[in-house]
Parts: C-alpha cells; sequence; structure tokens
C-alpha cells in the first residue's frame, strides 16, 4: 500500500517528531505544513533538520493560517501539490494535524486499506437534512460573505450576518455543487484527490470559498461529493478519533489516556496533550508493531483500561465496524446499548397489546422481555424487571442518572437470550427522551405498534412515500435491516392519518439509522411472532 | 419600594466596586512599598522562559519540608520558584545554592507588616509572573488536582486557558496523624505517610458576595480548635494556581484575588483541586514556642496560641468518624471535596 500523509502543524514540539516518526517509518511520503503565522520566515530549525535526514519528508510552502479561514484549506493544497510533485502513485492520502498519533500500527491501516480499495473516507453529511452543526451558523456557513472572524470579534461576525440576511443575500455554489460538511480529518483515493486538485485549479474556487466560514469543513467534503464516480464509496467518516467535551471544546488526551485511545475504533487519534511525551511514544511503539504483538497488547491495555470497552468496537473489529455508506449515515455517534447482540423495544400505546406479547415472548424459550424499564414508577420497573444485575440500582434517581449505563446493565444480563423491553411512550417520560437514542442504535430494534400516537405537533404532512427511500437503512447485512422493507410494504395499503404521521415522525428520527424498525399494523402486535428476530 | 430597589441596588452596586477599587489600589501601593525589603540573594530568573509554569512562597526555617516540597513541584511541572526567605537560619539557603531553578529573595523584614508575606509575593508576581501560570502557596502546603499523576500543570493551565479561567479554586485540606505533635517528620519523607489522615466530611461553604469568592471553613482545625465557638476557623478556600495579570494582586493571603472575576471559579463544571496542609509534625513544637515569641502571625497568632494548649495537653486529632487516611487524588474526587470538571474522564 503506497500510502502518503499531510500534516498540518503550527507547534514544533516533541509530538510532531513522534508523529512524522511513526508515518515517515514504513518508506512513506508526508508533506508537512507549518503554519507561517507560529515561524515567520522560514519553518522552524528543528523541523529544516529532521528534513535533512529523511528524504521523504517534503514541506509544503507555507501560509498563514487563521482559524475557521480559507488559509486552512489553502495550506492542505499546497501539500498535496507537493506530493503531486513527487510524480509518485499513492492509494490512499490521509489529513492529520501536527496534535495527531496514530492509535493502531500502521500495519493494521494498510491492512484495512487494502481491504477497502476504493472507499473514501471523509465525513460527508447534507446538511439539507442534518443539523451538523451543534448551537452554532451551519447554512450561513457559506450562504453570506464573511470577513470577519468569529473568534476575533463575535459580535461584528454575528451582525455582518444578520445584516445580509436583512438585504436578502443568498450565494450560490459554483456550478450546483451539493454542499456537504464533515470533519476536517480525512482519508482520500489519490485520483480522488487529484481530480480535486485539477478542479480547484481549472475553477479558482477560492473566489467562492475564500468567503464562507470554516472551509475545511466544507471545501473537501462537497468536492469528494461532487467528484466521485460512486457515492456508496464515500464511508462518511475519517479514520481518526476524536471527541468534543460538553464546552465544545476538542478533548485532549493524555499520559492516562492510552488504553482508551487504542481501544478507540480509528486508526489516529487527535489531540494528544503537547506535554503528554509518554503517551506519544507509547503510541510511536503501537504504529511500529505487527498485528498479532498489537493483539496482545490490546489485551493488556484492555485489563489496564479502568473503563470496560465495548468489545465490539475494538480495532480487530475495525475491519468489519466501518462500513455504512454516506447515503444512509447518521451524524452522531452511535451508541450500543447491548455489547453481547441485538435486543428490541415494543413501542406502543396499548398496555393490554404490548403486555400480552410480553407474555408471549417470556413463555418462548430464548427471549426475555422485561416490562416498562424506564416508566415512571420505580416500583413498576422493579416488578418489571427478572435480571438479577439489575438489583444493585436502588431508585429511579440513580436510573436516570444513567439511563444508558441502566439499560446496558439490564440488556447485557441476559446471556443467550434476546431482551427486550416495553415502552409508553405516552406514559413513560424517560422512555420518550430515550426514543431517539435507541432508534439510533444498530442494535435494536424497535418494533412501533401502530397505536403509538404521533407528536400533534409536527409540521404539515410531506409526501411520506417519497420519503421512504431515504430511511431504507444500510444493506441488510444481518438480514434485519430489511424489516424496514417491511414497514415500507405495510404502508403501501394503509393510508390512515395516525400512520402517515408516524412515517413522518420515523423519517425524521430515523434518517439513516442503522436500528431496524417494524410497524406492526391493526390486529398483528398480539399475534406478531418475534421469530422475525434473530437473538 | 420596589420602585426603588433597582437605583438602590445600582448605588450598592458601584459602591462595592469603588471599594474592590480602592483595595486594587491599596494592595498595588502596599506591594510596591513591600517589595523593597526583599533582597535578592540567588537570581536565577535569567532562566524563566515564556510559558513556564512559577511558583512563589514565603518562608522561615522550613528546610525540613524542602526537599519532598521541590520533589512534589518539580514532578508537576514547576520549572521556576521563587522563594522570599525571611530570615530562615536552618541551611535553607546552602541547600537551594546550586540549584537552577530556584531564585531566593532574602528579608529580615517584619512578616506581619507584609500582611503574611502577601505583599512580598503580590511584588515578585508582578515582577516575574506576568502571563505565566503561578504556584501560590506556603512550604507546608502540596498541591494535588484530580489526574495530577498523569498530568502537568502546563496541562491543567492550557485546559483552563481554553475555557477562559485564569486561575483554578482549591481547597486546603489539613492532614494530620493520630496527635497534634506525633507525626515524627525526617526531610525528604513522603507527609501523607507520616500524617495520613484528613477530615473527609464538615467542609462548609459560603458564597461571600464582596469578593465573589467560596469561602469554605471546616476540617480538623474548627473541629478541634474552634469547635467551642471561640473565634472564626480560618478559611480553607485559595486560590492556589493562577495565571499572573498585570491587574491582579491577593488580598487576605492568597484566598481571594482582587479584581473579583478570578475567584468564581467554583461553578459546576469547574476543575478544582486540594492543597494538602502539612501542619500538624512533630516539629509544630519548636515552631509554637518561636511563633508564641514572635507574634508575627494573623489575629496576634492567636491560632498557635490554641496549638500551643493543644500540644501541652496532647489533644487527639483522629476521630473514628470523620478521620479518612489519604489515598489519593481518586479518593478526594469520590468525596466531593475535588471536582474534576471537564477532566472526569
Amino acid at each position: 500500500m503506497n500510502k502518503a500523509y499531510v500534516v498540518i502543524a503550527h507547534q514544533c514540539n516533541s509530538g510532531l517528531f513522534a508523529l512524522l516518526g511513526s508515518l515517515l517509518r514504513d518508506g512513506s511520503h508526508v508533506a508537512v505544513h507549518f503554519d507561517r503565522a507560529a515561524s515567520p520566515g522560514a519553518p522552524p530549525r528543528a523541523l529544516l533538520e529532521f528534513a535533512d535526514r529523511h528524504p521523504k519528508l517534503l514541506l509544503a510552502d507555507p501560509v498563514a493560517v487563521v482559524w475557521g479561514e480559507w488559509s486552512i484549506v489553502q495550506a492542505t493544497l499546497n501539500a498535496l501539490q507537493c506530493l503531486r510533485e513527487t510524480g509518485e502513485a499513492f492509494d490512499y492520502v490521509t489529513l492529520l494535524s501536527g496534535a495527531c498519533m496514530p492509535t493502531k500500527p500502521i500495519a493494521l491501516l494498510d491492512q484495512f486499506l487494502a481491504d477497502n480499495r476504493g472507499s473514501e473516507f471523509i465525513e460527508c453529511v447534507d446538511p439539507g437534512y442534518n443539523l451538523w452543526v451543534k448551537g452554532g451558523y451551519q447554512q450561513e456557513r457559506w450562504r453570506y460573505y464573511h470577513f470577519v472572524n468569529w473568534r476575533k470579534s463575535p459580535h461584528l461576525f454575528d451582525l455582518a450576518i444578520r445584516a445580509q440576511h436583512a438585504l436578502g443575500i443568498k450565494r450560490q455554489m459554483p456550478d450546483g455543487l451539493a454542499p456537504r460538511m464533515g470533519s476536517q480529518w480525512w482519508t482520500l483515493s489519490w485520483p480522488t484527490l487529484c481530480r480535486i486538485l485539477d478542479y480547484h485549479e481549472e475553477r479558482r474556487l477560492e473566489k467562492f470559498f475564500g468567503r464562507t466560514w470554516v472551509p475545511d469543513e466544507l471545501f473537501f467534503q462537497t468536492l469528494v461529493y461532487a467528484l466521485v464516480d460512486d457515492r456508496d464509496a464515500i464511508r462518511g467518516h475519517g479514520l481518526t478519533h476524536y471527541d468534543f467535551d460538553p464546552m465544545g471544546m476538542p478533548r485532549v488526551y493524555y499520559d492516562d489516556n492510552f488504553a482508551q485511545l487504542i481501544c478507540s475504533a480509528r486508526f489516529f487519534g487527535r489531540k494528544i496533550s503537547p506535554w503528554a511525551t509518554s503517551l506519544q511514544s507509547s503510541l510511536a511503539a503501537v504504529a511500529a508493531m505487527d498485528v498479532p504483538a498489537f493483539i496482545s497488547r490490546l489485551d493488556d491495555a484492555h485489563g489496564a483500561a479502568p473503563i470496560p470497552f465495548p468489545r465490539d468496537d475494538l480495532a480487530l473489529k475495525t475491519l468489519q465496524f466501518f462500513g455504512t455508506p454516506v447515503s444512509a449515515r447518521r451524524s452522531r455517534p452511535r451508541c450500543r446499548l447491548r455489547r453481547n447482540g441485538r435486543y428490541f423495544v415494543v413501542v406502543s400505546c396499548d398496555e393490554g397489546r404490548s403486555r400480552a406479547l410480553q407474555r408471549r415472548c417470556n413463555a418462548l424459550p430464548g427471549y426475555a422481555c422485561h416490562g416498562h424499564l424506564l416508566g415512571n414508577s420505580w416500583q413498576s420497573v422493579v416488578d418489571d424487571i427478572n435480571a438479577p444485575a439489575v438489583s444493585r440500582v436502588l431508585s429511579l434517581a440513580q436510573r436516570d442518572a444513567d439511563r444508558r449505563g441502566f439499560l446496558r446493565q439490564v440488556l447485557s444480563s441476559s446471556e443467550g437470550e434476546l431482551p427486550g423491553f416495553l415502552l409508553n411512550p405516552e406514559r413513560d417520560t424517560a422512555g420518550r427522551e430515550m426514543l431517539r437514542e435507541l432508534s439510533r442504535d444498530p442494535a435494536c430494534t424497535l418494533i412501533l405498534d401502530q397505536h403509538w400516537r404521533a407528536d400533534p405537533t409536527l409540521p404539515a404532512p410531506a409526501d411520506v412515500l417519497s420519503l421512504l427511500p431515504d430511511c431504507a437503512g444500510p444493506p441488510a447485512k444481518d438480514g434485519s435491516a430489511s424489516l424496514v422493507e417491511y414497514a415500507r410494504q405495510a404502508t403501501l395499503h394503509d393510508t390512515s392519518a395516525d400512520r402517515l404521521r408516524l412515517l413522518r415522525w420515523l423519517h425524521a428520527q430515523l434518517v439513516g439509522s442503522a436500528c431496524a424498525t417494524v410497524l406492526v399494523g391493526e390486529g398483528e402486535l398480539e399475534n406478531w411472532s418475534p421469530g422475525l428476530l434473530t437473538p | 419600594m420596589t420602585r426603588h430597589s433597582k437605583p438602590r441596588e445600582q448605588a450598592r452596586s458601584l459602591k462595592t466596586k469603588l471599594g474592590v477599587l480602592k483595595h486594587l489600589a491599596m494592595f498595588a501601593f502596599a506591594a510596591a512599598r513591600r517589595v523593597r525589603d526583599l533582597e535578592c540573594v540567588q537570581d536565577n530568573t535569567a532562566a524563566i522562559a515564556p510559558g513556564d509554569v512559577l511558583l512563589f512562597s514565603t518562608l522561615r526555617n522550613e528546610q525540613l519540608r524542602i526537599p519532598y516540597f521541590l520533589e512534589h513541584y518539580r514532578a508537576l511541572g514547576v520549572d521556576h520558584f521563587c522563594f522570599v526567605d525571611n530570615g530562615s537560619s536552618d541551611g535553607f539557603r546552602e541547600y537551594v545554592s546550586g540549584m537552577p531553578d530556584v531564585s531566593v529573595w532574602y528579608t529580615e523584614a517584619s512578616y506581619k507588616e507584609a500582611a503574611s508575606g502577601m505583599h512580598w509575593l503580590n511584588g515578585l508576581l508582578h515582577r516575574y509572573a506576568h502571563g505565566h501560570w503561578c504556584v501560590v502557596c506556603d512550604p507546608d502546603e502540596l498541591l494535588v488536582y484530580p489526574h495530577y499523576t498523569s498530568r502537568s500543570l502546563d496541562e491543567l493551565g492550557a485546559m483552563l486557558a481554553g475555557r477562559r479561567r485564569s486561575s483554578m479554586f482549591t481547597l486546603m485540606l489539613d492532614l494530620y496523624s493520630d496527635y497534634i505533635d506525633s507525626g515524627e517528620y525526617r526531610s525528604g519523607d513522603v507527609p501523607w505517610e507520616v500524617c495520613p489522615w484528613f477530615d473527609a466530611h464538615g467542609y462548609r461553604g459560603t458564597d461571600k458576595s464582596y469578593w465573589h469568592n467560596l469561602h469554605v471553613k471546616g476540617g480538623v482545625r474548627a473541629r478541634q480548635f474552634y469547635g467551642s465557638g471561640d473565634g472564626e476557623p480560618p478559611a480553607l478556600n485559595k486560590l492556589s494556581f493562577v495565571r499572573w495579570k498585570p491587574h491582579y494582586y491577593f488580598v487576605s493571603s492568597m484566598h481571594n484575588l482582587a479584581p473579583r472575576r478570578p475567584n468564581k471559579v467554583y461553578e459546576d463544571d469547574d476543575i478544582t483541586g486540594c492543597v494538602l496542609h502539612f501542619k500538624f509534625i512533630s516539629a509544630i513544637v519548636d515552631k509554637v514556642r518561636e511563633e508564641m515569641h514572635r507574634k508575627q502571625h494573623y489575629n496576634n497568632s492567636a491560632e498557635y496560641r490554641k496549638y500551643a494548649s493543644a500540644v501541652s495537653s496532647r489533644e487527639r486529632l483522629y476521630d473514628a468518624d470523620v478521620s479518612q487516611r489519604y489515598s489519593g487524588w481518586e479518593q478526594l474526587v469520590e468525596l466531593r471535596l475535588m471536582n474534576p470538571g471537564p477532566w472526569w474522564k
């Protein structure tokens, strides 16, 4: 695998050299862009000396990078141009920052890329359907002209947007490009990148993108979506693990986070604290490992880690773990509430019908249907749980403090059985709040009774059937996703207003969801066979 | 009545602000005057690089504690130590003389007149600390914070700066052995092995409106020496870790800063630390004897008079109900004496 990397750095410290050392080790090319604002004139001497010793390290034309502006895309393009001038035919190029580190052996990355040849690893969200920016401007990022940096003068930034809104300004993407957004960090195939470079050279796209806000989360995403032949090849996520704290600041990893990082389901991690030298050297050692050595190391880390990591997400399974094509992607991370298999949730407002299903399930071998685990009275929750593991949870408040943990505990406690529980969205407040999350869980099958009443405050009706293909979900791997197809067929014969609203809700909640959904019609819930679900 | 309340409130708030300004001016003046008492006897300040973490401390005859003190703070990532030596005669200056990361200022002027050394430190902070993260503490105080064993003060500072904080709230935690003087401490020992106990409960915090700080009382000193209501127990809230700015001044010895904004750093999602305070070791007997004679401490050394009577009557500090053995920062987080804030994972 002929790989290359682009590293955007603005600090010259031990972390940068640890990263560059690990990347260069197998003979890959690395193009480094060092921020001219951080080091006016020439790049720092240490970096120049390092480059002298490593012929495959290329230094890109430096530009002064300002956060949120075009300069960072220009820096990336300069580095790519540097790679292009080598004349090499790379397979994949990965964009990293100077604060990244590999969290898996580079050998495993090779194996992964070889198995997934032809895929593009970039987050690529349709901002028309998804709220990708939490608590900030989204469409406004390209709809208006941006001359002010929000970091320097937030009030003026807001004012400029409001003024342009009042004037009715609405910029359109050049050539009718469909805007796509996503994280800045990607791994793209070289032919795609060449196409982007050619297209940019021909069309001078900085005229448009130069006046957008945070173009690094827009430019490559939009062009990849426009220029690839097969859009299903876009995997909808990069290969870099990152996290945000509740304040919206990128999470920083320290010396004590080693186990967490190597257990993450990505090949690189950011941001690594520049002072965490022991973490940097341990990760550099991991990057140089071969796969069997890494597996044994992973088991060690697993034992030492303070949090039991779900084995599903471990690196060894990354090869299967990735894979939702972009047409079915979600923007938020999914969370498996059952580690060792699937589970189901019966969503119904009719107590009699759901209880009937529960009794029938429990009478069958291999099924364990709990009651209203997310109900409003603790007594009913306790009565309904038939798993001893939960007796440690003592009160409703304790459950509500960590609902996910509670569900995970209950659902994972039934070995060899398919667990499930009832949810009455009218009565169970906690359940209603969890529905959205349950619908995103790939381990979950939602069984929606048609008597589930939709929220009356939903917007005006839309053409449901035309929307449905969008929520078809990923192609069936284990057969479960075909249940959505079942739901779709069921609607064709029933156009009652309730069901229409339900489907609209479904669409709003479950676009691209990995969760399978069964829609059960009149008279079906009582007689419905749980055999459809495979434990 | 309600009609008048708003202007009245505004007037009161303006008065408070003027009061704070007055304090600021007083402390600036006092710092500028008292810092002239100091004579620099070991000057390595040229080694201070931008971004270094500095430590400021006033001491007198504390050589016993210094080796571990330096070891602890060097491990945390302190790059330079600035000591005000108030007339030590126990070989402190000889001990640190070869150390490139230690600067010493010597004075025999009155500790009391310098407001427990505060004016000296304010003066030095203004000379050397602008833009630096600084630990300001006494030699019997060891700063700990969540993950301190694996995350340095640089990392703590970077995280706080990212959240637009310029200080960290710390709770002073008194550690003790069974009796006030039964901890036989030898130079270089790990203090919490000699004085393993601390009060796990019994701390009360009140919001003080004037300085916008959280005033905390409690712990072993409140329990043992102020239990019967005689006098005000010592404040346990400190701002031990501050990114110094040109308009900052400590008022009331490291408990509060003026202006008031950096005092309000104890919200639910703020990280807080603890200062482990090792006063009650066997050497306190000599210290009490000396201080009773010098009368240089706060409130006419009232606290030392209490210690003197506690020493003579051999009071037991350990109380099975509230005393717990110190085992590390995780324990303090679990007891909610320390808030990990954004470092909860």
